[in-house]
């Protein structure tokens, strides 16, 4: 008969698929996501810089301005993406929580 | 039946510790980010309201609008001080810097430098601070209560 070191080792042998999957589809959605957010910012970056470079062809800003407004609105992607990175480090605070319930959840139906 | 019962009355209390423990490791489990931080969400909301509000009125003398500049400008300080301050929270306090040097304060010295700045320029520069804002209250929202 197989003692309860084994029994708890098997059990726990047996959360790796549902472990790997889970964390594999965060990744996968993560992943997906952090695509669609490169795509957005790239757009709104060239969109953005085409209308200063317009304006400044208008005349409506000066040389000066037009460098000013290409240098801000650099520092507004690099905020851009360091909020997407905390956002990212929430999300992997959830996973990793979930794991850990997973595993104490299936021990305690053991013990 | 008298055993069985026994063993039944030992894994009771068993289970019950497995539990408490489970409870105390996720809620003291080392976390790789910051918690919901009150003040943080405060200042971001308290600037986002009055920062925009005074770019708009750079459209008239820096002179007159000092004393906002001065006042706004130590809000903002405090704010990128309270970031810095806290754990586990590197890309906040870096948003904040960066809003802080490389957005609010060139504005802030060419406003002064010029004395009054063009509508156009105040509505993109504007723009920018406000995404910027925007993305740094997300960043405050994700945080965990």
């Amino acid at each position: 008969m197989p003692g309860k070191g084994q029994e708890i080792q098997d059990a726990l042998d047996g959360l790796d698929d549902q472990i790997t999957t889970m964390v594999s589809e965060f990744v996968k959605r993560r992943r997906k996501h952090y695509e669609e957010a490169a795509k957005k910012l790239h757009a709104s970056l060239k969109k953005d810089i085409r209308r200063y470079g317009e304006m400044l062809e208008e005349k409506k800003i000066n040389r000066d301005d037009f460098e000013m407004l290409v240098q801000g609105r650099w520092t507004q992607v690099k905020i851009e993406l360091l909020s997407e990175l905390s956002v990212s480090k929430a999300k992997f605070e959830d996973i990793a929580g979930e794991i850990l319930k997973i595993t104490f959840k299936t021990l305690l139906v053991i013990i | 039946m008298m055993k069985s019962l026994l063993l039944s009355l030992k894994t009771a209390p068993f289970s019950l510790l497995i539990g408490l423990l489970m409870a105390a490791s996720t809620t003291m489990l080392p976390s790789c980010m910051a918690p919901f931080d009150a003040m943080g969400t405060e200042n971001v909301n308290s600037i986002a309201t009055k920062l925009p509000a005074l770019m708009g009125k750079a459209t008239e003398a820096y002179t007159k609008h000092e004393a906002e500049v001065t006042s706004l400008t130590s809000d903002l300080d405090k704010a990128v001080s309270h970031a810095a301050s806290m754990k586990k929270n590197k890309e906040v306090a870096e948003s904040w810097r960066l809003l802080q040097t490389d957005l609010v304060a060139p504005f802030l010295a060419r406003w002064k430098d010029k004395g009054k700045l063009d509508k156009d320029f105040i509505k993109e520069a504007t723009t920018q601070v406000t995404k910027s804002l925007d993305a740094i209250k997300r960043a405050e929202m994700a945080k965990k209560k």
